[in-house]
């Protein structure tokens, strides 16, 4: 990691603005990202969603993969912000690569799963790697009350975002139409929930994700004084 | 392109920039929230007590739910520098667009457009303005020409004593603002460092102290008292001769 490259301000920041730098990298960088983003989760779902249709007959199984493979996607769009955040921009293959081989993936997606603090705890496990990751996830996690409500308020994120598209597409409707809404039933019904639910995912997972992402930069900012670095490798080149 | 940050540029009248320090949508549902919860006690309070009153109790406790649901955070922002209890309680509070604080037309503008905010359920369309705009403005914000901001933290140097107790030192090259303010910031900051972390950032500015070590943070230290222009430490018999 070159820290001279990087792209944002470096100054420590408290918990919560943290956040909020990471929701500015979704909006300067949401092209590029979009771009790895639907070309690796949407395969995904189709293929998911057609796999479980066909032999199955259940679209809502699919969905539920989706939602449990998150910590998948969420290792796309953080190896995905790590590089933007250094003015690179790999490709969908090395994107792909990184975030399937020593991530500690198998244990995300099992006990990992249900772990609170998982956008902050994946950029120990993804981008520092190594044996001591818990040990560092411990020391950097002190007092970090900010990644669980995160998370918290991310899931309310996703609700709010899920009810409001149904309910914009409901508002939308000629009321002679309306009153078929509730009894509209089987495969259509199911179909465009689906639909939302994975637009609705593609908004909320990438805040999620840089939220994460950014507290924890944040958090190392704070430790290793890294804006102090930064100042202070300036003050050498021109006093040399 | 600018390096990326949530601060917004403000320039006051006197000819000082000034940075706000923007709020995004995280910290302020969460305000939100703890408004909301406020509030909801307060109608559980007055649900009890309207029921001794029968029927003007029924008209009573409506009446006051108009109230409250609109004015709450009305009075409070004008009131309460820009705060209601749940900004309050995460620091945060509404300005206006100039950096000065908001006025009534303001804060009726904006609370006023929560109702478009929260179209078309529970403000799923004043989320989404948030995570389009750059300053995580809602819509009734964008109308009211309002921001919302952290409050200002005021930054406790210990001023009072030297740092490391070490005298002052002039210094030797001429420093831009930023790159003082880094070198106080270290003097302040050191003792909270991992040792071996504070010698290695020591270490990087050694052309400019010409040590290494221990030494360096010695004399980072004194640089940074005369940066703050602050002596070397009175003896406590030096202290009362003078006073």
């Amino acid at each position: 990691m070159e820290l001279d490259k990087i792209e944002a301000v470096v100054r420590p920041r408290n918990p919560w603005e943290s956040i909020d730098l990471g929701f500015s990298m979704v909006q300067r960088w949401w092209k590029p990202l979009y771009k790895v983003w639907f070309a690796i989760a949407l395969p995904l779902f189709l293929s998911l969603h057609l796999f479980f249709y066909f032999f199955y007959e259940s679209l809502w199984m699919a969905t539920l993969m989706i939602w449990w493979l998150k910590p998948f996607l969420d290792r796309i769009l953080l190896h995905f912000f790590s590089q933007a955040l250094f003015g690179e921009h790999p490709s969908i293959w090395q994107t792909l690569k990184a975030s399937l081989f020593k991530t500690r993936l198998l244990l995300a997606l099992s006990l990992g799963r249900f772990d609170f603090a998982r956008s902050f705890n994946l950029p120990v496990l993804q981008l520092e790697g190594g044996k001591r990751a818990t040990e560092r996830i411990k020391l950097l996690q002190k007092n970090n009350t900010q990644a669980v409500w995160l998370t918290i308020v991310c899931m309310h994120f996703e609700g709010i975002l899920l009810i409001s598209v149904i309910g914009l597409l409901y508002f939308m409707m000629p009321l002679s139409y309306s009153a078929d809404f509730y009894a509209l039933e089987g495969l259509w019904l199911e179909i465009m929930n689906m639909i939302f639910y994975f637009l609705v995912l593609s908004i909320v997972e990438p805040l999620y994700v840089a939220g994460g992402f950014a507290l924890y930069l944040n958090r190392r900012t704070h430790l290793e004084a890294w804006d102090i670095y930064l100042a202070f490798r300036r003050i050498a080149a021109h006093s040399k | 392109m600018r390096l990326l940050d949530t601060t917004r540029p403000v320039e006051t009248p006197e000819g000082i920039e000034l940075e706000l320090r923007v709020a995004g949508p995280i910290v302020r549902a969460l305000a939100w929230a703890i408004d909301f919860c406020i509030r909801i006690l307060f109608y559980i309070v007055l649900l009890f007590l309207s029921t001794q009153l029968e029927r003007l109790g029924n008209g009573l406790l409506l009446l006051s739910i108009f109230v409250l649901e609109w004015f709450y955070p009305v009075l409070f922002e004008v009131y309460r520098q820009g705060a209601t209890p749940g900004k309050n309680a995460l620091k945060i509070k509404v300005l206006h667009e100039s950096g000065t604080p908001v006025d009534w037309s303001a804060s009726m503008i904006r609370n006023l457009l929560r109702v478009v905010d929260f179209l078309p359920f529970s403000y799923g369309l004043g989320l989404i303005a948030m995570l389009i705009n750059k300053d995580f403005k809602r819509i009734g914000d964008l109308a009211a020409g309002t921001i919302v901001v952290y409050q200002e933290e005021i930054p406790c140097l210990k001023n009072e004593k030297a740092w490391g107790d070490e005298s002052a030192l002039p210094m030797p090259i001429v420093l831009s603002l930023e790159e003082q303010q880094a070198i106080i910031n270290f003097a302040d900051r050191a003792q909270q460092l991992p040792p071996a972390r504070a010698i290695e950032l020591a270490n990087i500015v050694t052309p400019l102290t010409g040590k290494t070590g221990e030494a360096g943070i010695k004399s980072l230290y004194q640089l940074a008292n005369g940066l703050i222009g602050c002596q070397q430490p009175l003896s406590p018999s030096e202290h009362i001769a003078l006073t």
